[in-house]
């Protein structure tokens, strides 16, 4: 990607200075970090609406701020296209006029705009008025608001945090179009890891005045500990069946099994399943009610905070949660063959893909 | 009961004056109001204060300032006094801190956020301001413009001192008004002025009430 990111700047924040040196080489990087860490600073460093205090942002090679040579591109200038966390859609204009208000000042490209009218589903909205949109509409429509200016980064900053939770899943596929369709690369602030791993395949970490990263969620959770960011093993999957009380998911090589939910076979989703809910057993299985059952054997075994997390080298690999005394007892290290047990209960599925 | 002749001409003059007044302050109180809406600048007390000015002060002080700076003996070598453009100016100083502080109420409501959107859409800061910010905040402005047009309609202080009543060209109806009140056997006539300008008046704030929420609709879309 001839358009990466580079950051290497420090912001100020109240008494506080917050660091920040990355390289962002993938089509789409999340940023993850607890309310109040400084995302939304970092973010409009990027996009010109706050200033660092020294530092420099480049974007390919063209810079947009550097404190030595005194470049600060105004926000106007720098073609990064935000998605704010609440929506800042303009009231006095209708849908229609509102996602062309960046377009007009650059060369109009009614063909894209009308692709992207299509991608997100945008075609009924066009001549209402912002404050006539459900909090979603006003998303989709602030999304398209960016993407339509043809920025060179997108950045989303939180745009699922003022929706209902049960909409959110409906969003993040609309998410997901704009990273493939576009080749806009993105860069996509939350609190909730989940909701980045839905667009993201790395993730950068704010914690401490610190940025760190990008790496996998899983390098991060390893490096982190227990509590600072949601565990949880997640795994896209195929619904098989769903009839008598159970469903059916295939998931890379796993099939398992989850308590019913109203997804048809066929229905893409994705699973997830908390590592403190997953046992390990070394020895023979006895009569016992848990369904799931998966042979596999241990890759690795962290020590993370008071407990250790199990590697499972399954396809898709899986990670649990056991006590250290538990590893101890077990005699738990790479290599050993386990069978990793999961209550179906303990098997959520999520319709967001 | 109809109108004289020169009643009429009082009526027309007064309602070409009081727009005028509106038209030559318009931009400069609408910038003003603007420039107030922003803090911490150094002598945004200084400019509050003065801009203020002939709200407070008697209109006559006013007229009095405006015969020194445009009259006879104008440091500026402008001799204005005693003209149609000079009633017109009197009402529009008087007029203009209604706008003014009306305008930078406006601005002032407006959300930074959205402009700070729009400057992420690649919108210059005039282009920002063209499109965003004066539309959001244009029920303010309409509704200075108004009291703005409405003071400069019944302003007679200011007025007498610096254009006089010519009959045909500064003469208003709150000038000929007065002019009766003095005449032997003027009440009846004064009194008939009386009821047409708040006739006019009353007209005038219903008009520019009903264009003030059509501004006011469009710019916070339809409900």
């Amino acid at each position: 990607m001839n358009a990466s990111l580079h950051l290497d700047i420090e912001i100020t924040r109240g008494d506080r200075i917050i660091v920040a040196t990355a390289q962002l080489d993938e089509l789409s990087t999340g940023l993850l970090g607890p309310s109040g860490s400084g995302k939304t600073s970092l973010l409009h460093a990027i996009a010109g609406l706050v200033k660092p205090r020294r530092g420099r942002i480049q974007i390919g090679n063209d810079v947009l701020f550097d404190s030595d040579h005194g470049i600060n591109l105004p926000a106007a200038e720098r073609r990064v296209g935000v998605v704010f966390q609440d929506g800042r859609l303009f009231p006095h204009w209708s849908v229609s006029r509102n996602i062309t208000a960046g377009a007009v000042s650059s060369s109009h490209d009614s063909g894209f705009e009308k692709e992207i009218i299509e991608l997100l589903e945008l075609a009924d909205l066009l001549d209402r008025k912002p404050d006539t949109l459900s909090g979603g509409e006003q998303q989709r429509v602030a999304l398209a608001r960016a993407i339509i200016m043809r920025p060179r980064w997108l950045l989303l900053d939180e745009p699922l945090s003022a929706i209902d939770s049960r909409l959110k899943n409906r969003i993040l596929p609309f998410l997901r179009k704009v990273r493939d369709h576009c080749e806009i690369p993105i860069l996509h602030v939350s609190h909730d890891a989940f909701e980045l791993m839905a667009i993201s395949d790395v993730m950068l970490h704010l914690a401490g005045d610190r940025l760190t990263g990008p790496t996998s969620y899983r390098d991060l959770l390893l490096n982190t500990s227990p509590g600072e960011i949601d565990a949880m093993n997640l795994l896209p999957a195929t619904v098989q069946s769903n009839d008598g009380g159970e469903c059916h998911l295939a998931c890379g090589e796993l099939e398992l099994l989850s308590a019913a939910v109203d997804h048809q076979p066929g229905n893409l989703v994705t699973v997830r399943i908390a590592p403190s809910e997953i046992a390990i057993s070394t020895g023979e299985l006895g009569d016992i009610s848990i369904r799931n059952r998966i042979r596999g054997s241990v890759k690795q075994v962290h020590s993370w905070g008071d407990s250790c997390l199990v590697e499972i080298d399954s396809k898709p690999p899986l990670l649990a949660q056991c006590t250290a005394e538990s590893c101890r007892t077990l005699k738990l290290e790479a290599g050993c063959e386990v069978t990793i047990l999961i209550k179906a209960s303990a098997v959520h599925t999520f319709a967001d893909r | 009961m109809s109108l004289t002749p020169a009643e009429l001409e009082a009526l027309i003059i007064s309602s070409r004056v009081a727009l005028l007044s509106t038209a030559i302050v318009a931009i400069p109180g609408i910038w003003l109001g603007w420039l107030l809406s922003h803090p911490n600048w150094r002598g945004r007390a200084i400019v509050d204060a003065i801009v203020m000015l002939p709200l407070v002060m008697p209109p006559v002080v006013v007229g009095w300032g405006l015969l020194m700076l445009l009259g006879a003996h104008s440091p500026l070598g402008i001799d204005i006094a005693f003209t149609g453009l000079a009633a017109a100016i009197a009402g529009g100083v008087v007029g203009m801190p209604l706008l003014i502080r009306a305008s930078r109420i406006g601005f002032e409501n407006v959300d930074s956020r959205l402009e700070e959107a729009a400057g992420t859409l690649g919108l210059s800061r005039w282009q920002t301001f063209v499109r965003v910010t004066v539309p959001l905040a244009s029920p303010a402005i309409v509704q200075g413009l108004i009291l703005c047009l409405a003071r400069s309609l019944g302003e007679f202080g200011a007025t007498i001192t610096f254009a006089g009543a010519v009959p045909g060209s500064t003469r208003t109806m709150p000038l000929m008004i007065h002019e009766q009140l003095q005449a032997p056997g003027g009440d009846e006539i004064a009194l008939r002025l009386v009821i047409f300008s708040a006739l006019i008046s009353l007209a005038a704030m219903a008009t520019s009430e009903w264009l003030a929420r059509k501004v006011r609709n469009s710019s916070r879309g339809h409900r």
